[in-house]
């Protein structure tokens, strides 16, 4: 197996992980949250899946830079300064932010679900579809656009669950 | 670019994230009511040792490569900025990180669990690692650009 094959398994498991992750964890913690508290267990599976989301962002950014790395040195350089690439660097620094936003309690729970959910699919779909069009500020607007749209309906999945936070 | 160019510049690539990475592990751990201390003290210490090796390789490869071979190429392309502004930007932030990751391993190695466990002190560290993650990430993102930019 030569380098770039195995950059492009890592960056596949790695977004693979956090978008799981990323799912498994609202629906876990929807479900935890419906009584008003998380209790042992739940709290142990909910760790189990931010431990997930963990490993797939380290694997997400140690291939990225492999690939950056790959292109630098094959004299690829194009792709550095696209549109497609600088989205998905952005993405990926407001994943990095949000959690230190979510542990100093500045950002409310339905909105970092709201912003992890969306970066994650948004990575992937970015990732996978080769020849996006679009800017980079038109790739920014529907991602945000999109983080608003998936708030307002995980605000109303809360209402219709009852979810106590 | 001979195999050793190369290979310097893979390895100062390769140190800075994994440094940044350590320092912005050290910044999660900190944001924690009860920090794990063990973990705290390995990603600090990890993170200064990384961003140094980065520098030393990163050094290397500026001085014996990128000023006589990738510059030029830069300022006569369609991004010369990519150098005047990201390369300088970056070569003159860089210079901090190292001395900003230093003053987080010496606090940690030196200060007590129950110390760090201080509000008082563990969100002054927490700034000083989000100081120097954001720095660290900004220098990487600068890489990139300057990296686009030659062709």
């Amino acid at each position: 197996m030569d380098w770039a094959l195995a950059i492009k398994f890592a960056h596949i498991i790695g977004t693979a992980l956090g978008v799981g992750g990323a799912t498994l964890g609202e629906v876990f913690y929807l479900k935890a949250a419906r009584d008003g508290k998380v209790d042992p267990h739940e709290n142990d599976a909910l760790r189990t899946i931010f431990y997930v989301l963990r490993v797939g962002m380290a694997l997400l950014i140690i291939s990225g830079f492999g690939y950056f790395i790959m292109l630098r040195l094959e004299g690829h350089t194009t792709p550095l300064l696209g549109a497609r690439m600088w989205a998905k660097l952005t993405i990926v620094l407001i994943l990095l932010f949000g959690v230190v936003a979510w542990h100093t309690r500045k950002v409310p729970m339905w909105l970092g679900s709201a912003i992890s959910l969306t970066s994650w699919y948004a990575a992937l779909i970015i990732g996978a579809w080769r020849g996006i069009p679009g800017t980079y500020v038109s790739l920014m607007l529907w991602y945000a656009g999109a983080i608003v749209m998936v708030g307002i309906v995980l605000l109303i999945i809360r209402w219709a669950l009852k979810v106590k936070e | 670019m001979s195999t050793f160019t190369e290979l310097t510049l893979v390895l100062h690539i390769v140190f800075g994230l994994m440094g940044v990475m350590a320092i912005y592990s050290a910044l999660v751990v900190l944001m924690k009511d009860r920090p794990a201390v063990g973990f705290l003290r390995f990603m600090s210490v990890s993170g200064l040792l990384l961003v140094l090796l980065s520098w030393i390789t990163g050094a290397y490869y500026y001085t014996t490569y990128y000023g006589s071979a990738v510059k030029p190429i830069i300022n006569a392309g369609k991004f010369p900025w990519a150098h005047a502004l990201m390369m300088e930007a970056k070569e003159h932030t860089f210079l901090l990180l190292p001395f900003l990751a230093a003053v987080l391993v010496f606090v940690v190695l030196l200060g007590s669990t129950s110390l760090l466990s201080d509000p008082r002190v563990r969100r002054p560290l927490a700034a000083l690692a989000g100081v120097a993650f954001t720095l660290g990430t900004i220098i990487a993102l600068s890489g990139v650009v300057v990296s686009g930019a030659v062709r």
